[in-house]
């Protein structure tokens, strides 16, 4: 994906990264109920930290694991999402994971980018991603080297790695997660979001949004419809 | 409006130890050897200085209507057939980082093309009456200081993925790459660079008329703008204009742009016309 | 200052020069409800014309959420909320237009966005208003709704950007009413940024001038259709002309839409521009936003829309949306065939009233093997 997709990829995009802890110029965030979000005392737009059963999650042994414990923890924005009921977030499984490698890009470039500085793999989260959260399901059966298999695209028959076959199959789909506010969503960790102090969001609509919400600003002379 | 005045006096001065001289009631550019090598040149520090007020612009559309640049502190010297103007305001703000909603500060200075008895009208001359104006702007001196033509110097956090005029298969500096480039900037390719790559911090224009304005044929002008204490200082060195030689008298006006007020163009903080007298001298 | 005849408004109205049509009109009409927000068309855009320095920002094209997008950031609802409430008297509008409305010193009503305004383009996607708790269902109008709006340079008849250059560097093309920024002449004063209501002029940092959308003009003289409209997934979009109300041809497919079936409305026609892309509007979002957003024809417009599949001349017009990459001036419907015509009559393209459907058998009686649904 290039970087004028992903600015697009949900609201939190900026093609000029104008918060330096924006992994890219598009980045990975959860849907959330808003009165959800508001009772963990969460703002549309924070970081949060989405977790998972600690006794496998991000991975086992994790407690006594810091420096990977520190690229796989689930840090994201949170989106307020009235499209979704009380109890259910929801969140993209195809974004770019964090990586050791974009870790350390994200935590010691000047400009914060997400990116691995020996391959370049750019990450759409500052740590983690959904799969911290989820379990993956191998097949043990296939996990060897001298497996024949048919390649990934037309007919040839070969031996050894290939991703559809030895990595995990599907994307793991449900978890049940805890989640909790990790930093403040305004321009550098100060204050709120932008659209949220400008009063475009939902349940933080301005006076003038409720309005415009409602259609106030016109009266097109044809009685009470809709 | 004393405490300004003062502050301009003591900017136009330089601080350095010695007394400003007293103001000046119209623009007089005294005789020297030699011109000053920029506007914090010590050589600048004893020239008296004409503190003109600064009106809003509200001839025309879109007018000022809220005053911001108080005064501009103007000192003068020529050298038999240049003149040196240092232009000197007060301004808190570094407003020399073009932005798709940031504007520059800058500073101009416009005289009669042609010395006729009747002045053109102050803003921007009149059909059959130009004006000769030489502009500087805050990004061209940052250009000509060496800020790159690169998005980063504009958005430091900016990375794009890629340019088609930085693609591989373009050879860096080859006709073909270099036409890839212009076509993604029109504006260059036809030779309106407002921002970008400058060799100079200035540019000479001609008006006869608001909304006429034009670079002029002939580029003339050097200068130079430094930030001081508290404000902007700009030197801005031309010939003397034609018939305001030594012993004559002209006229000037000034224009001055606060980039955090989003000022450019009609909305500015400008003089009328001002007496301009050119000393004669040893 | 002019007075000028703006048939939107169904009335004169006061604009900076007098009132000069062109020759034809660029015109396009968005069928709302086939936008799926694949933002295609606002890649063909940026891939074409806005990757150059100092235009990363920049989306001439853009598709956002409504409720709660915006691009650049609260354009619509901020100039709302500064010309306050106005109102229709059928489809005469009795408010002000942003030139009625310009303050003091000003030729147009507008506001500056902050640089901070043009992040998160993509902001309130697929946000609804309203609520989905569980067991919701939906019946029409939805009482929770959101749609895309597609938008570019409307190329209207009376440019707020080009009424408000003081020196003259936007003008209108005589031969299609394609708007354009001279980019030798523009000296970046951003009068148009702020007085444009669409906010589709923008200022590009790198070059310090102003740039918008050109209407693709070099594939107009071409007759072909603009980047923007060919590479929509989704065919929602029609490229033509449109007349004014008493020259409009039912065989134009651009006047048959906005004049003859009233189904297809500009958007905020109050703001007085006379803007040139009409849109079919959604048909599952409650009135009052809508009349808001098109004004009071939007009833009939949702009304005849979704009788469609019973009218087969609009039908077959909605048909040839996306169909050709060349702008077709005529069209007309032989029986279950729709053509798409040149102004001389010439065939283009010809599609289906409706789409053949073939069922393949699910036994290959030749290999006898069940065919199953894999690639």
């Amino acid at each position: 994906m290039t970087d004028q997709i992903a600015v697009l990829f949900g609201p939190f995009g900026d093609i000029y990264r104008r918060d330096r802890r924006s992994p890219w110029v598009g980045e990975g965030y959860v849907d959330i109920n808003p009165d959800d979000a508001r009772e963990l005392g969460i703002d549309d737009g924070d970081y949060v930290w989405i977790d998972s059963d600690p006794s496998d999650r991000p991975f086992r042994g994790w407690q006594k694991d810091r420096k990977n414990a520190a690229f796989s923890r689930l840090l994201c924005r949170a989106r307020y999402y009235p499209g979704t009921p009380r109890g259910v977030t929801r969140m993209w499984f195809n974004m770019y994971g964090a990586t050791p490698g974009s870790h350390e890009g994200h935590t010691t470039r000047p400009d914060g980018l997400a990116r691995n500085p020996r391959t370049g793999y750019q990450a759409m989260f500052r740590s983690g991603s959904h799969q911290s959260a989820t379990r993956g399901w191998l097949k043990p059966t296939w996990m060897t080297d001298s497996l024949v298999r048919k390649g990934l695209f037309g007919q040839e028959i070969g031996k050894g790695f290939l991703p559809d076959v030895h990595c995990p199959t599907g994307a793991p789909r449900e978890s049940i997660v805890r989640i909790t506010r990790a930093e403040p969503g305004g321009l550098e960790g100060k204050g709120r979001w932008r659209p949220v102090e400008l009063g475009l969001r939902p349940r933080y609509e301005s006076e003038a949004m409720r309005r415009y919400l409602a259609g106030g600003f016109i009266d097109a002379g044809t009685g009470k419809e809709g | 409006m004393r405490k300004i005045l003062a502050a301009l006096l003591a900017a136009a001065a330089c601080g350095c130890g010695s007394r400003p001289a007293p103001p000046l009631p119209e623009v007089i550019a005294f005789p020297r050897a030699a011109l000053p090598d920029g506007p914090k040149d010590p050589a600048w520090t004893p020239v008296p200085a004409h503190v003109a007020s600064l009106l809003l612009q509200d001839l025309v559309e879109p007018r000022q209507l809220t005053a911001t640049t108080a005064a501009l502190a103007v000192q003068a010297v020529h050298d038999g057939s240049r003149l040196a103007l240092r232009l000197s305001w007060a301004d808190p703000t570094v407003d020399d980082l073009p932005g798709a909603s940031r504007f520059v500060d800058a500073c101009a200075v416009q005289f009669p093309t042609v010395v006729t008895p009747d002045l053109p009208a102050p803003q921007m001359g009149e059909a059959g009456r130009p004006v000769t104006i030489t502009a500087w702007r805050a990004s061209w001196q940052a250009s000509v200081d060496g800020r790159p033509d690169d998005i980063t110097a504009l958005y430091p956090r900016a990375h794009p993925d890629h340019y088609p005029f930085a693609a591989p298969s373009l050879p860096a500096g080859s006709a073909a790459q270099q036409a890839m480039e212009r076509r993604y900037a029109p504006a260059r390719a036809l030779g309106n660079v407002m921002e970008g790559p400058r060799m100079s911090a200035v540019e000479d224009l001609v008006a006869d008329g608001p909304g006429t304005l034009r670079t002029a044929p002939q580029q003339f002008s050097r200068g130079e703008g430094r930030r001081t204490a508290d404000g902007w200082a700009v030197q801005l060195v031309r010939p003397l204009p034609d018939g305001v030689g030594p012993g004559r008298r002209g006229a000037v006006a000034f224009a001055v742009w606060e980039g955090s007020h989003q000022e450019a163009g009609a909305r500015k903080m400008r003089t009328g016309w001002i007496p301009l007298a050119i000393r004669e001298g040893p | 200052m002019a007075l000028v005849r703006n048939w939107q408004l169904g009335r004169d109205m006061s604009y900076w020069y007098p009132e000069a049509r062109p020759t034809r009109q660029f015109a396009a009409v968005f069928d709302i409800n086939k936008c799926i927000a694949c933002q295609t068309c606002t890649l063909a855009c940026k891939t074409t014309w806005t990757s150059g320095r100092g235009q990363e920002y920049m989306l001439w094209n853009n598709v956002e959420s409504k409720p709660y997008g915006f691009y650049p950031l609260a354009w619509d609802v901020r100039l709302l909320d500064m010309l306050g409430a106005q109102r229709w008297e059928g489809s005469r509008y009795a408010g002000r237009t942003l030139f009625e409305a310009a303050p003091a010193g000003e030729r147009v009503l507008g506001w500056r966005p902050d640089d901070l305004d043009y992040a998160h383009p993509n902001v309130g996607e697929d946000d609804c208003f309203g609520r989905i708790d569980r067991g919701a269902a939906l019946s029409l109008p939805h009482a929770a709704w959101f749609f895309y709006l597609a938008r570019i340079c409307n190329h209207c008849t009376y440019p707020a950007c080009l009424a408000s250059c003081p020196r003259g560097s936007i003008y209108k093309r005589p031969e299609d009413g394609i708007v354009l920024v001279d980019q030798g002449r523009c000296r970046g004063y951003r009068e148009c940024v702020k007085a444009c209501p669409y906010k589709k002029v923008f200022f590009n940092p790198s070059t310090g001038t102003s740039e918008k959308c050109i209407a693709c003009y070099p594939k107009i003289e071409q007759g072909e259709q603009p980047q923007c409209f060919v590479n929509c997934i989704g065919k929602i979009r029609l490229a033509g002309f449109v007349s004014v109300p008493e020259k409009a041809r039912p065989d134009n497919p651009i006047d048959y839409l906005v004049h003859v079936r009233k189904v297809a409305l500009p958007l905020f026609p109050q703001f007085g521009l006379e803007p040139n892309v009409y849109y079919i509007p959604p048909v599952h979002v409650p009135l009052p936003y809508l009349e808001q957003l098109f004004g009071p024809a939007v009833k009939g417009a949702v009304e005849t829309y979704r009788r469609a599949p019973e009218d087969a001349d609009l039908a077959g017009l909605l048909a040839l949306f996306g169909s050709s990459q060349q702008v077709m001036p005529r069209w007309k419907r032989l029986g279950d065939t729709v053509l798409g015509l040149s102004e001389d009559g010439r065939e283009l393209v010809r599609v289906p009233l409706r789409e053949p459907v073939y069922v393949r058998a699910a036994l290959d009686s030749v290999r006898g093997v069940v065919r199953t649904n894999v690639p």
